[in-house]
């Protein structure tokens, strides 16, 4: 990188904070997402605060280049990995924490983790009641910025629903906070949709394409402090799904409802189930696992008995064994993390939504790829919100065998194509998304337009977003 | 005219003076009419569709319409203009297993919930003018009402719109925009989230032509009580406390007592409502809930709750149920009872500052010297929906200057207490400082959707390029 460049970018943040060595530009080449190529950046900065960002993207514009910001690094599908000779702003100095507890609120820096925050909500006897499952590194902005969902969502909707406001370095170094806190005059977060149009939306699930989430804004709520745990078991697809529907329709605060097929719920008891002290069963053909949680005793109970019947109105049977959705629940921070990597393997993931009543269309797509492959593979999933559920389809590789690594790549591209055929859509339109569609012209245009319109010189996160 | 009537034909045009005439108006008392040049009805998207291919091109200005129930002057149109009526656009297609639904625009919340009942189900946020109110409308302006204590403003219902932009192109947003998906389940689709850009809009970025909505099913089983509180900060605290507990209310309206005495000498009789000697802060509240046992929980809940923030419980049903089961007219009905016109200025306070609003308000008053008063309703995770009104004397233009100069003060002072509109309606725009990052950035985006200014010009000026 232009050594000017790093010159100006020393004088923005102190010479401490910007570095070109390469063991940290190696270091900064990948994230968590595997089966994806590193590339080298051109120079890691970090930033102490929005003003330094600001500073730091104006300076990027006048030299045109491209710019990834960056905090945990836990995202799956290249969302942080940089261009070549590229800037990546990392964003973990951002570490403020302000709590607005009459408004039932939180702003966090775009440095604050999932873990940090609920150590600090515990505190005060709250919490933001969704969980993506690398909590401990995941920070908040960056989950908005991919839009996430995780234990919690069932209840309470993907991440991007629990946002009352972001503050955002637009491509040119403005910076912009939106929802009530718009007003200056404002004590805080309270209310998204103020001054609208609502452009807080334009941040949720954008990937970084328009700018730099540097604040978030949440709902916070009282802690749980009562839980049901149970699984529940179907014989058919349509029974489980339809389970699924009914627990939302009569209103029971399922805050983690998971969907397993036998063969994969196996898998999974095969790689942990052990260490998680579930015993030996002879799983039905699907299993709901599901944790109900609520701030009153009595209204946890009163759910719990009628799931149970509603269970058996839908033809299930309860199977009991409370081990499986309790470890889940309390294993939140890290329990996805520890599945997918405790087989050894490495994989590529393929997070989409079916509607409820489509879940198993979801799982015949993935067993006919892995047929046709040749591969190792799985999919589960988990209830989010209203009437959504997220499927994370997972295709195994030896990473030291590049034809399998290739076979996975092109298996997860036709995954793709198929599923958005069979209606799944993803919650953000990353780069192989693009390929995959049909019949999206003029969103994709009118996504190209806002793309151009703040974002003309194309510095931010190139390529990420619908691959614009 | 001719390219508009090979379109729609010649029936659902027109150019008749007293058709011209009705179209200058709308709900919006103390808006100056304004007489459109046409006005098109389409029976679909497509003729939607090629009528703004036609306003682009000769660079109309358009203004969509539907109820007309707005009260800000949202659709009173520009001269010469041509109004879009939307009301023939009234298809409706249920999705159980996705528990949602898709109307036209022309669908009001009557309609809508008429039909939902047939099957249970209820879209559970109900604007006060419901029976005129259309859906699609409501989402244009984002409102709330009845119902929005729990399930937040119509926006946070929202799982995707189709729009017709200004150059004619229909975007189909939310899960929906996958041609093959079994119909609306998810908003946030194909991200970054652009539905949001046309919820609260205005109809400044195109013409919202379906609404796909989240649907519930309806609750049978309500509580319905009064609360008294010595303080403001007492009611305050009541009422961040159910929140936090998980009282499932789906009204709940705070009152001073010299509003409440007010509100009741214009209601009351018709209500039921008994006679009462009301504390200096009422809190009317209704509990809803699918479930009776949910329900009796929440009632034995929220009367240790009251008593815990210093307040005890009035025990007068007949204010909330009246309130509630009058939910889709009441709030058009106390308005118009006493037989004034009135201006009003929706805005959003946060809970713990609902007594903020009403300090800056009577002085206002006093200063202007014009008679008013305000209420509000809870609306969603923290926030306090307030409108104000301010009444006039529409023969006396002395009396309806002071309103609308009253009325001007009143934004900048509230704006200054930190509180916020659902959407920059014009008068905002002159109330609000030190946002200008903030409107630039909307500017740009008006600037590349609606390069040539068509969509409903005027209605958020700060956000147009310089005339």
């Amino acid at each position: 990188m232009d050594k000017n460049i790093i010159t100006e970018l020393s004088k923005i943040v102190g010479n401490e904070y910007v570095s070109t060595k390469a063991d940290i530009l190696l270091t900064y080449s990948v994230t968590a997402s595997m089966a994806s190529d590193p590339v080298i950046p051109g120079a890691i900065v970090r930033p102490a605060n929005s003003e330094q960002v600001s500073k730091i993207i104006q300076l990027a514009a006048k030299y045109n280049v491209s710019v990834t910001p960056r905090s945990g690094g836990s995202s799956l599908q290249e969302e942080a990995i940089p261009e070549p000779d590229g800037l990546v702003v990392e964003l973990m100095r951002l570490v403020d924490i302000k709590l607005y507890k009459e408004l039932r609120s939180v702003t966090v820096g775009a440095g604050v983790t999932y873990g940090a925050i609920e150590k600090f909500l515990k505190e005060h006897d709250l919490f933001i009641p969704v969980y993506p499952e690398s909590s401990l590194m995941c920070t908040v902005a960056g989950q908005v910025a991919v839009n996430g969902a995780g234990p919690g969502s069932s209840h309470f909707g993907c991440t991007g629903e629990l946002v009352l406001g972001v503050e955002v370095v637009l491509p040119d170094g403005t910076i912009i906070t939106t929802g009530s806190e718009a007003n200056p005059y404002a004590s805080g977060p309270y209310q998204r949709y103020s001054f609208g149009p609502d452009i807080t939306g334009l941040f949720i699930g954008s990937l970084g394409s328009f700018g730099i989430i540097t604040k978030v804004s949440m709902k916070v709520f009282k802690r749980n402090k009562f839980y049901d745990y149970n699984t529940y078991g179907f014989e058919t697809h349509e029974q489980s799904e339809q389970f699924m529907v009914d627990i939302k329709q009569h209103d029971i605060n399922g805050v983690f409802t998971s969907l397993y097929e036998g063969p994969v719920l196996e898998l999974f008891m095969d790689m942990i189930g052990e260490e998680l002290g579930v015993p030996k069963h002879n799983w039905p053909f699907s299993t709901v696992s599901m944790t109900i949680g609520s701030v009153r005793e009595d209204l946890m109970k009163s759910d719990a008995a009628l799931a149970k019947k509603l269970c058996e109105k839908h033809g299930g049977h309860v199977i009991g064994i409370s081990q499986l959705p309790k470890q889940e629940w309390n294993g939140r921070f890290w329990f996805f993390v520890r599945a997918c990597y405790v087989h050894g393997w490495h994989w590529r993931t393929l997070y989409h939504h079916q509607t409820p009543t489509n879940a198993h269309q979801s799982i015949e797509e993935i067993r006919r790829v892995m047929d046709k492959y040749g591969f190792l593979g799985h999919t589960a999933g988990f209830v989010t919100g209203h009437s959504s559920f997220n499927a994370y389809p997972h295709l195994y590789f030896d990473p030291q065998d590049p034809e399998d690594e290739q076979k996975i790549r092109d298996a997860h591209k036709e995954l793709a194509k198929t599923l958005f055929k069979t209606g799944a859509v993803p919650f953000k339109m990353a780069e192989y998304w693009s390929d995959a569609i049909e019949g999206m012209d003029n969103y994709m245009a009118l996504l190209e337009l806002v793309k151009k319109t703040i974002d003309s010189q194309k510095i931010m996160s190139p390529r990420k977003l619908g691959g614009f | 005219m001719q390219k508009l009537t090979a379109i729609v034909g010649e029936e659902f045009i027109s150019t008749r003076k007293d058709v011209l005439l009705t179209y200058s108006t709308s709900a919006s008392t103390s808006y100056d009419p304004v007489t459109p040049g046409a006005v098109v009805k389409p029976a679909d998207t497509q003729q939607v569709s090629e009528i703004l291919k036609i306003a682009n091109e000769h660079k109309i200005p358009v203004t969509p319409r539907a109820g007309g129930s707005s009260l800000q002057g949202e659709v009173i149109p520009k001269n010469d203009g041509l109004v879009i009526d939307l009301l023939r656009l009234t298809g409706i297609e249920i999705y159980q297993d996705l528990r949602s639904i898709t109307v036209g625009a022309g669908i009001n919340f009557g309609k809508l919930d008429k039909f939902l009942n047939q099957y249970d189900l209820w879209l559970p946020v109900y604007p006060g003018s419901s029976l005129s109110a259309t859906i699609a409308g409501n989402v244009a302006v984002n409102g709330s009402g009845f119902g929005s204590p729990k399930y937040g403003c119509i926006g946070e219902l929202v799982l995707g719109l189709e729009v017709v932009l200004p150059n004619g192109e229909i975007v189909q947003t939310g899960s929906e925009a996958n041609p093959n998906a079994p119909g609306p389940f998810l908003r946030y689709a194909f991200g970054p989230d652009l539905t949001g850009l046309f919820i609260g809009s205005l109809g400044v970025f195109g013409i919202i032509t379906k609404v796909s909505l989240k649907i519930f099913k309806r609750m049978h089983h309500f509580d319905y009580n009064t609360y008294g509180f010595e303080t403001p900060q007492e009611a305050e605290k009541f009422i961040l406390q159910c929140k936090e507990n998980e009282i499932s209310a789906t009204w709940i309206s705070i009152y001073e007592g010299r509003i409440l005495d007010f509100f009741l000498e214009m209601v009351g009789e018709e209500y039921g409502v008994p006679q009462h000697d009301w504390p200096p802060i009422t809190v009317s509240m209704v509990i809803g809930r699918v479930r009776e046992d949910q329900l009796v929980s929440d009632s034995k809940a929220v009367k240790e709750i009251c008593e815990q923030a210093g307040g005890h419980v009035i025990g007068i049903v007949e204010l909330p149920r009246e309130e509630w089961n009058d939910r889709m007219r009441e709030f058009v009905r106390s308005s118009y009872i006493h037989g004034w016109h009135w201006r009003i200025l929706y805005h959003h306070q946060t809970i713990s500052q609902w007594h903020r609003t009403l300090e800056e308000i009577w002085p206002i008053f006093d200063e202007f010297g014009v008679l008013g008063h305000t209420a509000g309703f809870q609306s969603g995770h923290s926030s306090y929906n307030y409108y104000p009104q301010i009444y006039y004397d529409p023969q006396d233009e002395e009396d309806e200057g002071k309103a609308k100069a009253a009325h001007k003060e009143l934004v900048k002072r509230l704006f200054k207490t930190g509180a916020v509109p659902f959407k920059l309606a014009p008068y905002w725009v002159d109330g609000i400082t030190e946002m200008e990052p903030y409107l630039e950035f909307l500017r740009g985006l008006k600037e590349a959707l609606d390069p040539n200014n068509i969509m409903n010009p005027g209605t958020i000026p700060g956000i147009e390029g310089v005339e």
